[in-house]
């Protein structure tokens, strides 16, 4: 399994963990803070992020 | 490379060199990227066929120009808000694209209503269901079901705002707070359910082209009567009899030619196996979990048989050699919370 990368959570400052193998548009988790984050792009292996869409009354299967 | 030759078959423009390699181009649509998508995706990198990932969000077609997008012609729609996929896949039909599942797929399957109706069309056993369109014939639809009884919004997934309602007290309660929710059209809708009696667990099928690819039990989580994965539930696998079979390729038949769909039954005590809702977006994470084969790769093989008779020639022997990596994701994502 891919090892992780880490960045700083944009809204707690925590320390976010980013798998190798994260393709953009992926979401990633902070650990400490919940909040939820969608991958934006990834340039010479640095990822950029921007804050990910919240739950909607029509997302599902 | 050599000279690309184009041909048409089943709507889909295939692309071939002179020695036969497929150059299809295939796109995920997505507007969350989940492990689903990247399987998929994988799936498609095994069989040489490099899938874009689409965003949806940053998608923006003109009406009546297709060269507005420069799109693959075969599209997987996997977006997670029913409302965005529906539209999307409608846009690019409109331009002459291939959607699996089509537009008028994910519009039956995102509505409740709609599903009932086509099950019920199609003699396939499903709940008792009433509905009603105003305030005032709520509490006769709840009552034409009977208690107990369930109220679920036609549109939405995960088990959210379902309801179940015991007695004329609790329907009365929940009908005015249905009055007092602003904003939402659907509020004066109301979907009502008969509350099947049945074990804690319902049975999950996921279908490919009509055919079987995979089945699964899913029980509540604890102190849960809801079954769904995303709520916690846990999966086993579940061998399908006879019946049983018969209803679900019935029912993915009566929806979908060349679709891929979830479709959930459960066992009802008085009333035997009743199909209660058919997804056109299926998540199968949970079910990947008590599934040896590949369900993903189930999924591609049977896009690309259907888009093209070299889908025939896919390699069912990259399951094994995939199945260690899957294991140690799957496990890995078990450790982390849903959603």
């Amino acid at each position: 399994m891919a090892s992780a990368n880490a960045t700083k959570c944009p809204e707690c400052g925590g320390v976010l963990k980013i798998q190798e193998d994260v393709v953009v548009g992926e979401i990633v988790s902070c650990s400490d803070c919940g909040s939820d984050f969608e991958v934006a792009s990834l340039e010479n292996g640095s990822v950029s992020l921007k804050v990910a869409e919240a739950v909607k009354e029509d997302w599902g299967e | 490379m050599g000279r690309i030759r184009e041909k048409e078959r089943e709507g889909t423009k295939m692309e071939e060199d002179e020695s036969g390699v497929n150059h299809t181009r295939v796109g995920i649509l997505f507007d969350r990227l989940r492990w689903e998508e990247k399987e998929i995706s994988h799936e498609f990198r095994k069989r040489g066929i490099v899938a874009e990932l689409i965003d949806s969000k940053n998608i923006v077609a003109e009406i009546g120009r297709p060269k507005s997008l420069s799109l693959p012609s075969l599209i997987l729609q996997r977006c997670l808000s029913f409302h965005r996929g529906f539209n999307l896949a409608a846009t690019l039909e409109a331009f002459g694209t291939r959607v699996v599942n089509s537009s008028s797929v994910l519009e039956i399957c995102g509505n409740k209503l709609l599903t009932s109706q086509l099950l019920a069309k199609n003699g396939i056993p499903t709940p008792k269901t009433a509905v009603s369109f105003s305030l005032e014939s709520a509490l006769k639809a709840i009552e034409s079901v009977g208690y107990p009884c369930v109220m679920k919004p036609i549109i939405g997934s995960w088990g959210r705002q379902v309801v179940p309602i015991r007695d004329r007290e609790t329907a009365e309660a929940l009908i005015e707070m249905r009055d007092q929710q602003a904003g939402d059209s659907t509020n004066s809708i109301f979907y009502v359910q008969e509350l099947v009696d049945r074990p804690p667990r319902d049975i999950r099928c996921i279908t490919a082209a009509g055919e079987i690819i995979a089945s699964v039990y899913r029980y509540a989580p604890p102190m849960s009567w809801k079954t769904n994965v995303a709520l916690g539930g846990r999966t086993e696998h579940c061998s399908l009899s006879r019946e049983l079979e018969e209803i679900v390729i019935k029912t993915s038949q009566a929806i979908s030619k060349d679709g891929i769909l979830g479709i959930d039954i459960m066992e009802s005590k008085s009333s035997g196996y009743v199909v209660h809702e058919v997804n056109g977006t299926v998540e199968f994470r949970g079910a990947q979990q008590a599934t040896e084969k590949s369900i993903a790769g189930l999924i591609v093989q049977s896009i690309l048989a259907k888009a093209s008779d070299s889908g025939s020639e896919m390699k069912d022997g990259l399951e094994e050699e995939d199945a260690e990596r899957r294991k140690d994701v799957l496990s890995a994502m078990q450790q982390t919370s849903t959603p």
